[in-house]
């Protein structure tokens, strides 16, 4: 009998919340993706959530000043990875957003709102508390 | 990402090659802003080799379909990959920019 899988300790990367950091957190968010097991189609989606999430914060979270995003993961024993994306600005939560008008033609067409569609979308799951001075936005995905 | 831009007689194709994302996309709106400052009314972006997009990389999409459609232009998207399908579908954008399986057919169309 297989003993079941403890959740895994989130680890964590904090850069600069600045786009030159983007990819190197979108790195170490695949590459644990990838050690837990899920596939490139799922990855797809991980990335997409986080690239999205963390955009956000990269473009809005300090209204220009300088701050810092934090990434952090662990794998679930329910063959789940948990996302949790981190920042200090001002409190906000995306997921209160409004949903984009997906059905107007091409010249009322809006991006604004896209990417947080795209983050409750590819998510299994998307979750937002403040704790603190923290935004704290949880991401989970199941593999299948 | 890589951009090749080709011109096959009097239609301008982009191929946009690897992740269109919100490090990359500014790279694809500087290329394409130059081609709009010639009166150019077909473009083909051809997305064969498009691995990943995000909402950055729809965004100037979207901007460029809205430019073309100001110059009374065309614009086709060919050989959107399986992922890149699926975000056009899901963000609803197959339905208001034409998208097609071949090369060849996006270039019928924008003719």
């Amino acid at each position: 009998m297989r003993a079941a899988r403890k959740p895994t300790a989130m680890e964590r990367l904090r850069r600069p919340a600045r786009m030159e950091f983007l990819h190197e957190l979108l790195e170490f968010i695949d590459a644990g993706a990838k050690r837990l097991g899920f596939d490139e189609s799922a990855r797809g989606r991980i990335r997409l959530a986080s690239e999205e999430a963390l955009v956000n914060v990269i473009l809005h979270a300090y209204a220009g000043a300088d701050g810092e995003v934090e990434a952090g993961l662990s794998g679930g024993e329910d063959r789940s990875l948990r996302i949790e994306i981190r920042d200090r600005g001002a409190a906000f939560d995306p997921l209160a957003e409004a949903e984009p008008d997906l059905e107007a033609g091409l010249a009322d067409r809006k991006i604004g709102g896209v990417g947080i569609f795209f983050i409750r979308e590819a998510a299994d799951r998307a979750a937002y508390r403040r704790e603190g001075e923290e935004n704290i936005l949880t991401l989970y995905f199941i593999r299948t | 990402m890589d951009i090749v831009m080709t011109t096959e007689s009097d239609v301008a194709v982009f191929s946009i090659i690897g992740h269109l994302d919100a490090v990359s996309s500014p790279e694809l709106e500087g290329r394409l802003g130059t081609w709009f400052e010639e009166p150019g009314t077909r473009l083909v972006l051809d997305l064969n080799g498009l691995e990943y997009i995000s909402s950055a990389g729809l965004r100037v999409i979207l901007s460029a379909a809205k430019k073309m459609k100001a110059r009374n232009g065309k614009l086709g998207l060919s050989r959107l990959q399986p992922r890149v399908r699926e975000v056009f579908q899901v963000s609803g954008f197959s339905s208001i920019i034409p998208v097609f399986e071949t090369l060849p057919a996006a270039l019928d169309a924008v003719r």
